[in-house]
């Protein structure tokens, strides 16, 4: 018989010792795969997010600078209006390389969704923050009067959505960012125009009152300018130089950024100091186990000593069980995290509030193996004080204490 | 080329005081021959076994096996020469729990580095001359102390060893079961290999070659 063979008879028969440590190991593993992931996935969307913001500066009405954020983070419905004459003028601003207005519209009851839901306008002119983002499969028959859903958002048989009792063709998706950005719908000005109205016929009314009579809405009115700032220019001194010449607040995408990257460093450590302290107390703990599990079983040790067993060949036999415990209770604890991480995720990416993106399958896996490794690393030190433990006792003594 | 004691004394102490268990021990363990040593309890016996197979280490004299002196050799060779040569039942339970016996026989093979061949026949012939057929798949806790002997004695046989040192081997086996034991330990001296048994069992030493007599650390032949 070989070491490995003892050793697992030895596990599978064994007592409540290697029992305690499999399931410090499933506790270890469990924390360090499930924490892995959550930082990988805040991490990614915070990607996602950096990338589509796509402009660096957003220019909305004065004190409505908060309401921003939460349209890009969390899709919260807003309304806003900005007088469209000032995109001629902001374009004219020193440093601005693009411009695009934008309007936000809360529907409140859309077909596909028992929550209100962000429609957001844009203009196919000039857009350059949402087209770009339409999944590959979409881009060739996409057409402009069609809508664009982001990735959460539900849509029929038919492939349509219903706004105010029109149904719209659904033309195109974006591709999943795990930000507001996913629950959100995109429409070009056109659209926007049939909405207003529409909605309008049902009693509702958006925006500046001023607006009401106006034939077409977008060409006076919008909610924001989203503003890409040209190369070599300080993104600071361009947001400088709007706001002294348009009477609209300004938000930085990287200010916007910033609040997110915060977020997520503040979660990552928690995690981090999670993980190490789980680290080093279950290590320290399985010693301990081990220790005990060796001290119980004296007489085996001087059986094999008796039969011309080397003290290294012990040592080796409580390697392997130490460390083949740890194995089996990494992978209990990945499937473990694997079964209420991945069915949870959307639960878990509302409480954390923060843009959240799973990662591949590729990324999921050296997870699970980083996992696996960390949680066997935590064994070794367990494993070979145990094993030197067992080796140092003399044969012979042990066989005495047997005999009372 | 036997195992030989010469001189061997091994003091233990006792409440600060040392006393001597093994006492100015010289004998030979023959090949082919089963020598037996007698005595009451604590008169030194086991310990005198064990130094013969090299796991205590006696206060003066010489062991040698096969003309090597054991105690000038490292621990580690010395593990390397129980598993090559000796094949040990000791007094006391020696199973190891959580493998079956079958895996228990296994398990003294595992220890020499040079695998010798010891055949299907050779393992069915001890595991029938033991009565152990029906006890192969059961685990040393379900088994009684006479049954946990038994195993322990084929497994020191299965490796097919040079020696065989066996304390009290028909200590806690009845009368039929003592006959098997020893018929076998007959079989496997005529083949060749060295015997020694510690015993009270007078019928065991009656069908030993040399029988010695052990007290107050002191051996001398019956
Ligand atoms: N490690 C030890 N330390 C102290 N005394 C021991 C030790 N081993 C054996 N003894 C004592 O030495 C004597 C001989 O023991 P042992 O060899 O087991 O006798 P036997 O096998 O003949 O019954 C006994 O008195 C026993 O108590
Ligand atoms: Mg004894």
């Amino acid at each position: 018989m070989r070491i490995k063979d003892i050793a697992f008879k030895k596990i599978k028969n064994g007592k409540t010792g290697g029992a305690v440590a499999f399931l410090f190991a499933i506790i270890l593993s469990f924390t360090v795969f499930a924490g892995m992931l959550l930082a990988s996935s805040i991490s990614i969307g915070a990607g996602n997010l950096k990338q589509r913001l796509g402009a660096d500066i957003a220019v909305v009405p004065k004190g409505q600078e908060s309401n921003y954020q939460g349209i890009i983070l969390n899709g919260e419905p807003v309304e806003c209006s900005f007088e469209r004459k000032y995109e001629g003028v902001i374009r004219s601003v020193e440093g601005v390389d693009k411009v695009t207005p934008v309007i936000y519209l809360a529907s409140l009851n859309a077909s596909c969704c028992s929550v209100p839901i962000q429609i957001i306008g844009y203009d196919p002119k000039t857009d350059f923050v949402t087209t770009p983002w339409i999944s590959d499969e979409f881009v060739d028959k996409f057409s402009d009067g069609n809508l664009i859903a982001g990735n959460n958002i539900a849509v029929d048989d038919e492939n349509t959505l219903t706004f105010f009792g029109r149904t719209y063709e659904v033309g195109a998706r974006l591709n999943k960012t795990g930000t507001g950005m996913d629950k959100s719908v995109y429409v070009s000005f056109d659209v926007m125009e049939q909405l207003i109205s529409d909605a309008k016929e049902k009693g509702i009314s958006f925006g500046d009152e001023n607006a009401g009579d106006t034939a077409s809405i977008t060409e006076e009115y919008v909610s924001a300018f989203l503003v890409s700032v040209k190369e070599g220019y300080s993104v600071d001194n361009v947001a400088g130089n709007i706001m002294r010449q348009v009477p609209g607040g300004v938000v930085q995408s990287k200010s916007l950024y910033k609040t997110v990257t915060n977020g997520i460093a503040l979660i990552s450590d928690i995690i981090k100091t999670i993980t190490y302290a789980m680290f080093i107390s279950i290590t320290l703990v399985t010693v301990f186990l081990h220790l005990y599990r060796v001290g119980t079983r004296k007489k085996e040790w001087a059986i094999y000593r008796m039969m011309g067993g080397s003290r290294n060949w012990i040592l080796g036999l409580i390697f392997t069980e130490t460390i083949a415990l740890s194995f089996l209770g990494a992978v209990v604890g990945i499937a473990l995290g694997a079964l209420i991480y991945f069915p949870f995720s959307n639960l878990i990416s509302q409480q954390v509030k923060l843009p959240f993106y799973l990662p591949g399958i590729t990324g999921i896996i050296l997870t699970a193996l980083a996992s696996i490794a960390v949680t066997m690393l935590s064994g070794v030190l367990p494993g070979i004080i145990a094993g030197e433990s067992a080796a140092r006792t003399e044969c012979y003594e042990l066989m005495r204490e047997g005999e009372n | 080329m036997p195992v030989v004691s010469e001189n061997v004394v091994k003091e233990y102490k006792r409440r600060g005081t040392s006393f001597t268990a093994v006492d100015d021990v010289s004998f030979t363990v023959e090949e082919g021959k089963i020598t037996a040593i007698m005595g009451r309890s604590g008169s030194g016996k086991s310990t005198l076994l064990n130094i013969l197979s090299g796991m205590i280490k006696p206060e003066r004299g010489l062991v040698t096996i096969d003309g090597k002196k054991i105690f000038d050799e490292s621990v580690r060779s010395r593990d390397r020469l129980r598993a090559e040569k000796i094949g040990i039942v000791p007094q006391t339970h020696s199973l190891v729990s959580g493998l079956t016996s079958y895996e228990n026989i296994l398990l003294q093979k595992s220890f020499a580095l040079e695998k010798k061949e010891s055949s299907e026949d050779s393992f069915s012939e001890i595991v029938g001359a033991l009565d152990l057929k029906d006890l192969l798949d059961a685990y040393p806790g379900n088994l009684s102390g006479g049954e946990m002997k038994r195993v322990s004695i084929a497994r020191a046989l299965f490796g097919n060893l040079k020696y065989l040192f066996a304390d009290e081997p028909t200590g806690e086996l009845d009368k039929d079961n003592s006959k098997k034991v020893m018929e076998l330990f007959r079989t496997e001296a005529d083949k060749g290999k060295g015997i020694l048994i510690v015993t009270h069992d007078k019928l065991a030493a009656d069908m030993a070659d040399i029988v010695y007599t052990m007290e107050n650390g002191k051996l001398r032949l019956l």
